[in-house]
């Protein structure tokens, strides 16, 4: 019995559920020596903006119990150097390349993605909505409903490619959000990005990150992510991607069965840049295993037991 | 030069001062591609705590044996655990990466300045400047006398190498760079012939800085930084560059050797 691994993903079909996350996997190249590639299911870019940022200033790591702070500050080249410099060798590969877009206002985003349109190698697009509209004093795009549809509706009718919109955990409400994302015309979700979390120097009585608070990834925040990814598959149609803290197969296998129809790896692949392939040949061998004949129909097999 | 993933068993962990160790990996790949200046990242454990890998500078290496070492000092978790590690284990490790010194044709003396375990690095350099018939002069600083390790090491490559401790209890007695600046007004070294490596704590690293500028020698740093991927793809270890250029380079990709005035240390 051969298994199929392939899922598609609001229209972006991928040839196993396992993609590396934004961030984690620079435009590619930094890994071609030490990974094949062409073996995950897809990569996700690094943030492009529409001008190049520098990032914050150093620094911009810090290591917690089973996970890692970052205030990186969306450092990237920006759109235009991204298509002539990163997109060709992406354009090159035989894995599904899905470029990663944020923007400081609603007009940026749309800038980006109008750019990226019709550009050789593009499969599809994951927009980062936990960033700060600046033109509303700071507040995430991600946490307010109503922001969000703005941002996703005006990218909707800015692009043909697919998208998935990137969600931020740090909300009252992941349903809510959800499906307004939804109705603004998203083809699918994922989630989430990173926690909000910081670390204190005792010694100096200095934040451990310049920027003082930052992002919190990797194996500590699982439970949480994947309760998130839990409700919001329950309150969309499109498809669900679950991020957060996967770092073995079995972590994946719990975020398809808890409603995900494919997966990110991120902060694992520091540990182990071949995490990826790893658990795509543990997904593999877990279905085969279980007589599962395709992967997708594990997706949202979660068996809840009926309460007295 | 190829980096890859490899799993290298340890031959030999020695303890060289009370917090001071050395270990001996064999890594024909390591080996085989290594240059001064570059750095291989390891995995402590296999679990999870702590997470990340941890980065150490190509100490010394042995081509006929296959073998290359790392020198450190348990200052927290991960170093704590590798110190406990024993003959026979294995390690696995991402290697070799980031830029490494250079010398060019033309260099005929080379200052290399270490501040604590900024040696590690160095003496890779200096015995392949020895190899090369350039002369090399070591300044090596210590916070005291036991934590001043490798001089017999750098005397047999026939580097000559001036010692400072901070409490006096071996060798000069206050900073490292004193004892550079001190050579440097007495030799007058010519700037088309000379070079300055330096590797050690920040504040040390940029008083050399004035001091290449003040002699006007050219000058290359080993700087450290916390790092997550190593490969140049989290952005993670950033250090930020002078103006007019501005912004940031990464020290495992871009380094972690610097030419002086690439970077902003204060």
């Amino acid at each position: 019995m051969k298994v199929n691994l392939s899922v598609e993903i609001g229209g972006i079909w991928l040839k196993n559920p396992v993609l590396v996350a934004a961030g984690t996997f620079g435009y590619g190249e930094e890994y071609r020596e030490l990974v094949d590639l062409n073996r995950l299911g897809g990569l996700v870019t690094k943030v492009v903006t529409l001008h190049p940022r520098d990032g914050n200033p150093p620094p911009r790591l810090v290591e917690t119990p089973a996970g890692l702070l970052n205030s990186i500050g969306m450092a990237n080249v920006g759109v235009g150097r991204f298509i002539e410099e990163k997109l060709p060798f992406l354009a090159s590969l035989d894995t599904t390349v899905i470029v990663n877009v944020a923007g400081d206002t609603v007009d940026e985003y749309v800038e980006v993605v109008s750019r990226l349109d019709g550009q050789e190698g593009i499969a599809g697009l994951e927009v980062n909505i936990s960033c700060p509209n600046v033109e509303r004093g700071g507040l995430v795009f991600g946490s307010d409903p109503w922001l969000a549809f703005e941002v996703v509706s005006r990218v909707r009718r800015a692009t043909r490619l697919p998208f998935m919109v990137k969600l931020s955990p740090s909300v009252t409400d992941i349903t809510r959000i959800a499906r307004r994302v939804e109705e603004a015309g998203a083809d699918a979700i994922s989630l989430v990005n990173t926690l909000v979390g910081m670390a204190v120097d005792v010694e100096t009585r200095r934040p451990r990150l310049a920027r003082v608070v930052g992002g919190l990834s990797g194996p500590a925040i699982k439970p949480v992510a994947l309760a998130l990814v839990w409700k919001a598959a329950q309150a969309v149609k499109i498809p669900v991607v679950g991020i957060g803290g996967i770092t073995t197969s079995q972590d994946a296998l719990e975020f398809l069965i808890a409603g995900a129809r494919a997966v990110q790896v991120g902060t694992a692949n520091f540990v182990d840049p071949e995490t990826g392939l790893h658990i795509v040949e543990g997904i593999e061998r877990y279905c085969w295993e279980k007589g599962i004949e395709r992967v997708e129909d594990l997706v949202g097999s979660l068996i809840i037991p009926d309460m007295e | 030069m190829k980096k890859s993933i490899t799993t290298a068993p340890i031959v030999t962990q020695e303890q060289l001062a009370s917090d001071i160790y050395r270990l001996t990996l064999r890594a024909e790949s390591i080996v085989a591609q290594a240059q001064p200046g570059q750095f291989v990242h390891l995995r402590v454990v296999q679990g999870h705590d702590p997470l990340l890998r941890r980065p150490f500078s190509i100490h010394r290496v042995n081509q006929r044996e296959g073998t290359f070492q790392i020198l450190y000092r348990v200052v927290g978790k991960g170093t704590g655990i590798l110190a406990g590690k024993r003959p026979g284990e294995v390690l696995n490790l991402i290697g070799p990466l980031g830029r490494g010194f250079t010398a060019d044709g033309g260099v005929e003396l080379a200052l290399l300045v270490a501040g604590g375990m900024g040696v590690a690095p160095l003496c890779f350099l200096a015995e392949e400047l020895w190899a090369r018939s350039v002369s090399v002069e070591v300044f090596l600083g210590a916070e005291r006398g036991e934590l001043l390790v490798c001089d017999q090491e750098l005397e047999q490559f026939g580097a000559q190498v001036h010692s400072a401790t901070e409490d006096g209890s071996r060798g000069y007695s206050g900073l490292v760079t004193e004892l550079l600046s001190d050579f440097l007004e007495r030799h007058l070294p010519i700037p088309g012939k000379t070079r300055i490596y330096a590797c050690g704590p920040r504040p040390m690293l940029a008083r050399v800085v004035q001091l290449a500028e003040k002699f006007s020698l050219p000058c290359q740093l080993c700087l450290e930084e916390i790092m997550a991927c190593g490969v140049g793809a989290c952005l993670g270890c950033s250090v930020e560059c002078p103006p007019p250029k501005s912004g940031y380079k990464l020290v495992c990709v871009d380094g972690p050797v610097f030419e002086a005035r690439e970077v902003l240390l204060e």
